[in-house]
């Protein structure tokens, strides 16, 4: 199997909330120490990458993060002028069709359409740049927390069944061959050890049905580190501070939220058969603590 | 007429068990609550204690009043509106098996959050409710909630996209000739035609549908309808919550407040003490990661005061109501009748 830095896309999927930008940066960052051009990302106009880095604002053309490492934030009105642009070739004609409103309508109305026109120019970059674009190695896609990444799929391919015919179609199934393509693309689905959102991703993953095998990996992130050495155990030494009772409470809190995460990553990884990678909890993540996580994944 | 309370904000800050525990205690208090939420995880659902669908049920809640729940079908809600304002059954029938139609009510984007508008209005026009709490959709952006009816508004409205159908009956231009031209070559006849019967369809109900989506606008934007964001004390849910009351402020809508979720309470003056019980090598190993316990703590209730002292100097006056880290995930009515005794009365 394809190591997963010498793969040209990884998805990173998730629910809100559970760390999913953090983790796509943790990756490039550590692709770009082992020495491959990176760029994260995003899409629906977001520009939450900026920030991991201490940037601000969001941009279409690609700005540099980090060393080797870009970011571009891409929406469906912008892509699609560059589908336009690749289809059309004449520059007036595309002014003409892509900046009319009749477009814009169109656009918002097709199910599945602006998510063709952002995942197109991601193919794009991957397997045919235009002259003016950087060539990249590795594009780490921070997957929209609505759904799942293979959502993205599933829009592609329901578009496809839409159309049938003609360019827009023939995009769809391009993107369906690149997603689906393991040596190429990794999906890894991002979740914290803790109960609730790992069963929702386990909901996520029973949901998947037949498109289970694309995962990759499943990366738990903000894993606990034990709290409070093993011995004597904790049940003893509770006791022992009853007449401290706010610091017991602290340190059985601190000690049941580290079993119920233990209980849940073990249960994941039961359930999933994928290999788990576990990304620890930092208090905050600058560049070096970026790198720390990104050591995590690369041995996937 | 019911009041309404709408818990706006993104994914992952505990949104659904906020307006869930919102409702709680409103039936505490004596009123007979209904709280609508959108995709809830199956331990909320447990919770509760009901089998949550598209129509209320009963939660079995010791209160003055009473409480219902229900989770958003967004199909079974489209195929309602359907069904309700066609002029035939046979209409009805044709339109549901459009392909265009079944994609954009089961995947048109904005159509979630319309269809729990479309629900709520339901909820309010049956009358059973003193008060209708609704979670809103995850959204990428929070405003996502706001933009929804005008991107669906968009799809139905035959003045825009008819005219890409149905190109013979509008009078335009060379140049817009052109355009629609283009655009059927890219997208393919199918896909056109399918749209193209989709509005002759919907061309016999489109009427009451655009009264129905009036009326829902209006309650949204009257008194009666509260909104509040739920949020956390971190930069970047911040950041959102800031963006979605510039929004509102647009809009002309007024924030009630932010209920800031999982707020970490400053540790009191902790000193560990060793258990006389204890060895002195065993308390060289437990002191310092009882101590790293206790600071770590301080540190982190220090961020969350510093992210709430910045929410309130962003927050134009709206209030900020912090709620307490209650430790472990909410499992049962205790739970979330626990959260509700921290919320402020609405």
């Amino acid at each position: 199997m394809t190591r997963l830095f010498d793969r040209r896309l990884i998805v990173v999927t998730g629910k809100g909330g559970v760390g999913r930008t953090t983790t796509a940066c943790a990756i490039a960052v550590a692709a770009a120490q082992a020495g491959k051009r990176v760029c994260i990302a995003e899409l629906a106009g977001l520009a939450r990458v900026p920030e991991v880095f201490g940037k601000q604002g969001r941009s279409y053309a690609p700005r540099e993060m980090a060393p080797g490492v870009d970011t571009i934030s891409l929406s469906a009105l912008d892509c699609m002028d560059d589908f336009g642009t690749r289809r059309l070739k004449v520059q007036a004609l595309v002014r003409l069709v892509f900046h009319n409103r009749l477009t814009g309508a169109f656009l918002d109305a097709v199910p599945g359409l602006p998510d063709m026109q952002q995942l197109g120019k991601i193919r794009h970059l991957i397997e045919e740049p235009a002259p003016h674009d950087p060539s990249y190695d590795l594009i780490v896609l921070d997957a929209p927390a609505t759904g799942h990444g293979l959502t993205l799929l599933d829009a592609a391919r329901s578009l496809g069944e839409m159309t049938r015919v003609g360019p827009f179609y023939e995009e769809t199934q391009l993107i369906v061959q690149l997603l689906t393509d393991a040596e190429r693309t990794a999906i890894l689905l991002v979740t914290l050890g803790e109960e609730l959102p790992v069963n929702e991703s386990l909901d996520l993953v029973e949901g998947l049905g037949e498109d289970r095998a694309r995962l990759t990996a499943v990366i738990a992130n903000q894993v606990r580190r034990r709290p409070l050495p093993p011995a004597p155990p904790w049940s003893e030494v509770r006791d022992w501070l009853r007449d401290q009772p706010e610091l017991s409470d602290l340190a059985d809190h601190a000690h049941q939220t580290w079993m119920a995460q233990e209980r849940a990553l073990s249960r994941l990884a039961t359930a999933v058969d994928l290999p788990v990678a576990r990304l620890p909890r930092l208090e905050r993540v600058d560049l070096d603590g970026l790198a720390v996580l990104g050591a995590e994944v690369e041995g996937l | 007429m019911s009041r309404v309370i709408v818990c706006c904000g993104t994914g992952g800050v505990g949104k659904t068990t906020t307006s869930a525990a919102l409702a709680v205690s409103l039936a505490m208090r004596g009123e007979r609550a209904v709280v609508l939420t959108i995709d809830p995880a199956r331990r909320l659902a447990d919770a509760l204690g009901v089998e949550l669908s598209n129509d209320p049920r009963p939660v079995a809640l010791d209160g003055a009043g009473t409480l219902h729940a229900l989770m958003l079908d967004r199909k079974a809600t489209w195929d309602g509106i359907v069904r309700r304002f066609a002029p035939n059954e046979e209409a009805a029938e044709r339109l549901l098996e459009n392909s265009y139609y079944r994609a954009v009510s089961t995947r048109l984007g904005g159509s979630h959050e319309y269809m729990a508008m479309e629900k709520l209005y339901e909820l309010v026009e049956s009358e059973r409710w003193d008060v209708v709490v609704v979670d809103t959709p995850p959204t990428q952006h929070a405003l996502d909630f706001f933009r929804a009816p005008d991107r669906v508004h968009r799809v139905f409205d035959r003045k825009v996209l008819g005219m890409l159908v149905e190109p013979g009956k509008g009078l335009f231009n060379a140049a817009t000739r052109r355009v629609v031209q283009i655009i059927h070559r890219l997208a393919g006849e199918r896909v056109i035609g399918d749209i193209a019967e989709f509005f002759r369809l919907i061309s016999g109900l489109s009427a009451g549908f655009r009264q129905r989506s009036q009326a829902v606008a209006e309650l949204l934007a009257s008194e009666q309808t509260q909104y509040w964001l739920v949020t956390q004390a971190s930069a970047p849910a911040r950041a959102d919550a800031v963006a979605f009351l510039e929004e509102m402020e647009a809009r002309k809508l007024v924030l009630s407040g932010f209920l800031v979720n999982r707020v970490t309470a400053a540790p009191g003056d902790v000193v560990a003490r060793r258990p006389m019980q204890m060895s002195e090598t065993e308390w060289a190993a437990w002191k310092p990661a009882l101590d790293a316990l206790v600071a770590a703590k301080a540190r982190e209730a220090e961020r969350h005061q510093a992210g709430l002292a910045q929410l309130a100097t962003t927050a134009h006056g709206a209030a900020v109501h912090p709620l307490p880290d209650l430790g472990s995930a909410i499992a049962d009515l205790e739970g979330l009748q626990r959260l509700a005794s921290h919320l402020p009365a609405v």
